[in-house]
């Protein structure tokens, strides 16, 4: 008998506000219509309606868990459109800030997974982690989860050696600690089990579907923005991307755990190869009024930047009409495209074989909904 | 943690027979070359989608509807896996009419950017068999990002 299902909500497992409107018969789940646009906040009208500079501390609230990331892609569209250089310090300075943003969202994403597949102690654990690491954030940018820490032509604030000599040890203390979450992880048989072979996703479906980041790098798809359109210093680094072609669940996360060391190694080589010299550009829009007032922007413009955020491709598209105001900012968030997926890939699955599912495609609702 | 098997995305050969350029491959579809991109007719969006994903641009990046308040443009942002090249399409409609066929025959995942740009924008996407608002409930009335509705608490 088949019976409909309301799934979240509020239900803990839906990673914030996901409603999934099911069809149920017994265990398994006949069909799936998600329903997504629960925090919906307008934020592409809220773009166009305030100056260029005014919009980075909404920005931070596309992705509240890597608000870094999406604070740079703003920026960076922005600068793009300007045709500003940014100095050198600045890039390799955001660069570090963006890998460790990555370390963060992916070491919460790991506990968020835990939970969800009955491992408290992981999840436990894991905000410990990324909690030494927000306290660093708090430390170099102001704020433990949105920062406003770039400004349109470089940074607010510099990084100081102390704040650097605090990544570096940190990334220390990660390496010997993580290797043994991920034992408790892998080396659980019913972790293992409820991973292994559950919702595959093929590489026709993840192309279909314009799935980015981990996971469609678990199903094949050989597509990282960091090494296929380079922004910032990244092709001035050494680093692996880590693919799977399996496409379940178990390739996802395996993906998500090497990225993670991957992100340890960009930053070292960043931290080695920060230049010295001024942080922030000779015209750069400081919050001074005068300043950030007379910013002039080109008629017709438009700029199109990508970026690789944690969960995936982060896309900004701003249009200038040569005033104060964008004349339409688009942001394409990574986790929309990934979710709609979910009604071919939920099909004739049993009900926590979904909730694993959900886990793996990480998903947020901030950068979903917008 | 188990041996790592990384591949390098630098030397995975992708299948890619085409060292032919965008022009090429739509061909007589171009009605103009921009700057910016393809200005293409709405009757051959479908065709040219089919020919560039045939031909290795198989990344639907996003689907932007812009409101230029006497016309309407359709940017479709389309990616290439494994390089930086990025070909726009872009769509002009008249203000009158905000229609022009779906590509969800291409790209499935193309159905969500429509329903986005029906639910904000009003654009009509013919041939998309799930066409509801998404983001905004069910019971909203208009589409808030065209610039006739105002912006800020006017209720």
């Amino acid at each position: 008998m088949e019976t409909p299902l309301n799934f979240g909500p509020q239900h803990p497992s839906t990673h914030g506000v996901l409603h999934l409107n099911m069809v149920i018969d017994a265990e398994i789940v006949k069909s799936v219509d998600p329903d997504v646009g629960l925090i919906h906040r307008g934020l592409e009208k809220i773009a166009e309606n305030r100056m260029y500079f005014k919009f980075t501390p909404i920005a931070n609230k596309i992705d509240y868990v890597a608000a870094a990331a999406w604070e740079f892609n703003y920026i960076g569209c922005v600068e793009k459109l300007l045709g500003m250089t940014v100095p050198p310090r600045a890039t390799w300075a955001r660069m570090i800030i963006l890998e460790v943003q990555r370390i963060i969202s992916h070491v919460f994403w790991m506990g968020t997974l835990s939970m969800d597949l009955g491992q408290p102690t992981v999840f436990v654990w894991a905000m410990r982690e990324r909690e030494r690491l927000l306290d660093i954030f708090e430390d170099i940018m102001g704020g433990r989860m949105t920062y406003g820490w770039m400004i349109i032509g470089g940074l607010r604030d510099d990084i100081t050696p102390e704040q650097i000599q605090r990544i570096a040890l940190e990334l220390y203390h990660l390496e010997k600690v993580l290797p043994e979450y991920f034992d408790l992880l892998e080396k659980n048989s019913l972790f293992c089990e409820r991973m292994i072979g559950v919702g595959i996703i093929t590489r026709q479906m993840a192309t279909d579907y314009g799935l980015t980041g981990p996971s469609a790098r678990a199903s094949g798809v050989l597509y990282d923005v960091r090494k296929d359109d380079p922004y910032l210093a990244y092709k001035d680094v050494q680093f692996n991307v880590p693919t799977r072609t399996a496409g379940d669940c178990y390739a996802r996360y395996e993906v998500r755990r090497d990225e993670i060391m991957q992100s340890i190694s960009i930053v070292r080589q960043a931290i080695a190869q920060l230049p010295d010299g001024p942080y922030r550009a000779v015209n750069a829009m400081t919050l001074r009024p005068p300043l950030a007032l007379s910013m002039r922007t080109p008629k017709n413009g438009e700029a199109f930047l990508r970026t690789e955020c944690p969960r995936g491709e982060g896309a900004i598209f701003l249009l200038s009409d040569g005033s104060n105001f964008p004349y339409r900012c688009k942001i394409r968030g990574p986790s929309f495209n990934n979710l709609s997926l979910l009604s071919e890939l939920c099909k004739n699955q049993s009900i926590p074989d979904v909730v694993a599912i959900i886990a793996t495609l990480d998903p947020v609702f901030g950068e979903c909904d917008r | 943690m188990t041996p790592q098997k990384i591949q390098n995305t630098d030397d995975a050969a992708l299948a890619s027979d085409s060292a032919t350029s965008p022009i090429d491959i739509l061909g007589a579809l171009v009605r103009q070359k921009e700057p910016n991109g393809y200005r293409l007719d709405r009757t051959s969006i479908i065709e040219a989608c089919r020919r560039l994903r045939a031909a290795g641009y198989e990344h639907l990046t996003c689907i932007t509807a812009i409101d230029w308040k006497k016309s309407w443009e359709i940017v479709y942002h389309i990616a290439k896996f494994g390089s930086s090249e990025l070909v726009v399409l872009r769509v002009t409609l008249p203000y009158q009419d905000p229609t022009l066929p779906s590509i969800v025959s291409v790209w499935p995942g193309a159905g969500w950017h429509e329903r986005e740009a029906y639910d904000l924008m009003g654009i009509i996407f013919k041939g998309n068999p799930d066409l509801r608002r998404i983001l905004l409930p069910e019971t909203f009335d208009g589409h808030p990002l065209r610039k006739e509705v105002p912006y800020g608490n006017t209720s």
